[in-house]
């Protein structure tokens, strides 16, 4: 085991990190704005991914499918923002819950129905493909590197937009002050329908790019929406700062558990033993986490302070 | 429409005719389907005193559900494999015993409602169902990592566990434990809901403030009603791997917390029978829908969706006309 | 009342003297309120608050509006933790206790938007204080509708308020009036050692006021009352003594007619065409 192997699953980590700080800002800016629990959310993140396959298909463009991610995705969320979402926003979780359930069971459905069962696969495109020698002489895969870089420019893009422009200032008084920001003459129902498919573009592309390394399916959003779970409830809801920080905690502690864990039983167990204690408690490692989060701080580490347990 | 005991009574009826009709005509898939309605129902049962009575909405009953089919596969698998599931401090074997198995498969979804209850109660609202859902999916990854037991595959059950002077194996008789099972298990929760905890229970739903300032502690009723809870859908999972006589993570998969909590809300929350009458619905959908179209879950997606936009109160809501309980 | 184990003893009014100075509460304090201090991140909510309330006595809290009087009274409950200071209730420190433990050491409060439980019938929201009060709410078997020892307190309660007649009837459809008269009914039930009134006239027409007035000044016999009230008639006319509280801090404490005259007091609350 070598440094420059821990170097290489932190970056990994650090992939998986803002992959899944995309998925977690359009559920935190949902729930945050809205007061809206979206079930469906890794729908939009598959939505995104097949869109991306479909047009790279048709055209052999990635960046086109890339561009198709953004817009299918975007599209699908707005969709379902006028004709479903928009009438959950009074009602209790449960009845949030249970309806984009069942979008998702329309959502997977259908695109099983349009694409087939069958796994769908994306190609690194040729200019993409290959590694990079990074400091310390790492071989880094330039794909990857880029996934990292362009999710931390969208975050980057995102803290930007919420704190700089009009837009952004609205979504945060719309949070805040619904009646506030109404009787100023904004449209609310516009502005809910943009920061759901804005939400719904960020998951869509995240879908497309880790569809490119893994494989484009069918219920490939579902471990990736728990895990955003994870990352709110760990960075506390309705703070985009904390879903940053939460999905970096979460995406390299999950990377470096599975690395690590099995190579540290190893030194006292039998090998196969160890890898199956390993992985099995590696798989545990980020639920554990979020339990000791909750037990020190209840409201996530940038939540707003629940109220006292009484 | 009509009164809801009657309704209730129907329904049980319904559960009774179609077995036997199943027999009459020689279709013995139909007690089956509905050995499945009074297994799902039970779940649904157990959901509804957190989710309905409680308030607490739990998306994670698939961790109670999927801990009760492991229970009742593992204490099988050591038993017929005849290796003891531990020889040290005290010697712990298998059993195929339906009357030792269900309570320990209770006892182990109640002690692990208590574990997770601990940590999800000292929360609220949306952070409870993120939650619950995030300490379930961990049991679903720890069951597919671990190999022991079959890992990602699951574990078969060769034989179907035994229960004192009866035959098991036939499918009536297995029927009746179950149904005898579901009307035990809604005996106890109409007894829970109408009694002294219920009233608290019920209470720290609507208004949890005014419940704290009688000076009722919150938190450990709802723990208590949690491992309750946890315990019936543990015992319904343990019925439902002798059912299907296999165990695999999918039975604590986050498909399972959803399919449960929809058997819940058809049926209607804090509806005693409402469990059951969605169960129903739910596996005549499976099979009508699912024999006209390969893609059924695409249309009861949407009739769900309808359901929660349009149809508020859930089937005996719709059927009784009824409020549902305070 | 209840003896420092828990256990109730029969209240005997006599053995507790009326204080109405204030010179000697301390000895016949029920609640002492010591230095109190919440901060909410740079806001001072309350600074350095000190009060007591005596036993057979009536105290009443007034102030402005954002003086910090509900700030005190949830820290007093048990529902906002304070960041300094110390609350004792009945001779003991109670300021690590949450506000169910609180309640059940005797400590009842009303709530100043009306709190009852909506689905739950008069009757129940009754019965569900007599169970905080009996316990045995783990008790998950035996029908708690036809639990006489749930039920016949609780109609006694009732009738005392005047809502027998209304037991049945969700209370969601009580009036405004019967809804503060059903939390008086259940503050009853509780058969508190002290009560803490946050604003129980608020809302009440002239007339349901002058009722209630009477009605808790009654209530004094039972156990004594912290009372918060904005109705300066209210506090007048029932208060043994009046405390003040501005900016989050007491300005002024004493005697009912003492405040009414005192300069500070007029000049930075009651203004100068009152009283």
């Amino acid at each position: 085991m070598s440094a420059t192997l821990i170097a290489e699953q932190l970056l990994n980590g650090l992939q998986l990190g803002v992959m899944l700080f995309l998925m977690s800002a359009g559920l935190t800016l949902v729930f945050g704005v809205m007061g809206l629990i979206n079930l469906a959310h890794g729908s939009l993140y598959m939505i995104g991914a097949f869109a991306c396959a479909a047009v790279v298909g048709a055209t052999g463009s990635y960046w086109l499918g890339l561009a198709a991610s953004l817009a299918a995705a975007a599209a699908a969320g707005a969709l379902v923002e006028i004709v479903v979402i928009r009438r959950l926003y009074g009602r209790d979780h449960l009845d949030q819950v249970l309806a984009t359930f069942a979008l998702i069971l329309v959502f997977s459905e259908g695109v099983r129905w349009i694409f087939g069962a069958f796994p769908l696969y994306l190609d690194v495109p040729e200019s993409l493909a290959g590694a990079v020698s990074l400091p310390g002489g790492i071989q880094y895969p330039l794909y990857r590197l880029l996934i990292i870089v362009v999710g931390l420019l969208l975050a980057a893009g995102l803290f930007l937009f919420i704190s700089r422009t009009r837009i952004g200032i609205r979504i945060r008084a719309g949070e805040s002050d619904r009646e506030m920001i109404a009787a100023l003459g904004v449209d609310i129902d516009r502005l809910y329908t943009l920061v759901f498919a804005l939400g719904a573009a960020m998951a869509g592309l995240a879908g497309a790019m880790v569809g490119t390394i893994q494989s484009v399916e069918v219920g490939m959003g579902e471990p990736v929406l728990i895990l955003a779970f994870v990352v709110i409830v760990i960075g506390g809801i309705g703070s985009i700062r904390g879903a940053l920080v939460g999905a970096l905690i979460v995406g390299i502690t999950d990377t470096i558990g599975r690395f690590l864990l099995p190579i540290l039983f190893g030194l006292v167990m039998d090998p196969s033993s160890a890898t199956a204690v390993g992985s099995a408690l590696a798989s545990m490692l980020i639920y554990i986490l979020m339990a000791l989060v909750l037990i020190l701080k209840p409201g996530g580490l940038y939540g707003r302070p629940l109220p006292l347990r009484s | 429409m009509i009164s809801e005991v009657r309704l209730n009574q129907t329904l049980v009826l319904l559960l009774v005719a179609v077995p036997l009709f199943g027999l009459i005509v020689d279709q013995p898939y139909l007690v089956t389907l509905a050995t499945r309605v009074a297994i799902l129902g039970m779940a649904g049962v157990g959901l509804n005193l957190a989710l309905g009575y409680g308030g607490l909405v739990s998306f994670g009953h698939a961790a109670y559900f999927g801990a009760g089919g492991y229970v009742a596969g593992i204490l099988a698998h050591h038993a017929l494999n005849v290796e003891p599931i531990a020889d040290w401090p005290i010697l712990i074997s298998g059993t195929t015993e339906m009357l030792i198995i269900w309570p320990l498969a209770m006892l182990f979804g109640a002690a692990l409602a208590v574990a997770i209850g601990a940590l999800s109660l000292r929360t609220s609202g949306v952070y409870f169902i993120m939650i619950t859902l995030a300490f379930a999916q961990m049991l679903f990854y720890f069951a597919i990592s671990w190999p022991s037991y079959g890992g990602e595959d699951g574990l078969p059950i060769y034989v179907r566990n035994r229960f004192p002077g009866l035959n098991t194996f036939d499918p009536l008789t297995f029927f009746c434990i179950c149904l005898a099972l579901l009307m035990l298990v809604l005996w106890v929760t109409s007894r829970v809901v109408g009694s002294r905890f219920g009233l608290a229970l019920q209470a720290a739903r609507q208004n949890a403030e005014r419940t704290t300032s009688v000076g009722i502690d919150i938190f450990r009723i709802r723990l208590t009603a949690f491992a309750l809870s946890g315990a019936m859908t543990a015992l319904a999972g343990a019925l439902y791997a002798d059912l299907n006589r296999f165990v695999s993570p999918s039975m604590l998969s986050w498909h399972t917390s959803g399919e449960i909590m929809i058997l819940v809300i058809l049926g209607g929350v804090t509806r005693l029978y409402g469990p059951v009458a969605g169960a129903g619905c739910f596996v005549l959908l499976e099979q009508f829908l699912g024999g006209l179209t390969e893609h059924w879950q695409f249309w009861l997606g949407l009739m769900l969706v309808g359901v929660v936009l349009f149809a508020k109160g859930g089937i005996v809501g719709l059927l009784t006309r009824r409020p549902a309980d305070a | 009342m209840r003896d420092a184990t828990g256990y109730r003893k029969s209240f005997t009014p006599d053995a507790a003297r009326r204080t109405n100075g204030g010179s000697d509460a301390a000895c016949n304090a029920i609640l002492e309120v010591d230095q109190l201090t919440k901060r909410f991140g740079a806001v001072v909510a309350n600074e350095c608050v000190s009060f007591d309330l005596a036993v057979d006595e009536i105290h009443a809290l007034i102030g402005p509006n954002g003086a910090g009087k509900s700030t005190l009274v949830r820290q007093i409950t048990g529902e906002l933790r304070h960041d300094a200071g110390t609350i004792r209730f009945r001779g003991r420190d109670i300021s690590h206790l949450g506000a169910a433990d609180r309640a059940r050491l005797g400590l009842a409060r009303s709530f100043q938007v009306s709190s009852l439980i909506a689905g739950f019938s008069v009757l129940q929201n009754v019965m569900l204080a007599i169970l905080g009060r009996t316990g045995g709410h783990y008790r998950v078997f035996g029908r708690a509708m036809t639990d006489r020892s749930l039920l016949e307190p609780a109609v006694a309660c009732l009738e005392r308020v005047g809502l027998a007649d209304r037991r049945s009837l969700p209370a969601s459809d009580l009036s405004h009036g019967e809804r503060r008269k059903l939390e008086i009914a259940v503050a009853l039930a509780l058969e508190p050692e002290a009560f803490v009134l946050d604003e129980p006239m608020a809302g009440m027409g002239p007339e349901g006021t002058r009722d209630m007035t009477d009605f808790f000044f009654g209530l004094r016999k039972a156990a004594p009352i912290l009372l918060i009230e904005h109705d300066m008639d209210v506090v007048f006319k029932l208060a043994d003594r009046v405390s003040v509280l501005v900016g989050g801090r007491i300005i002024a404490s004493g005697p009912a007619a003492e405040i009414r005259q005192d300069s500070k007091v007029r000049a930075a609350y009651l203004g100068d065409d009152t009283g």
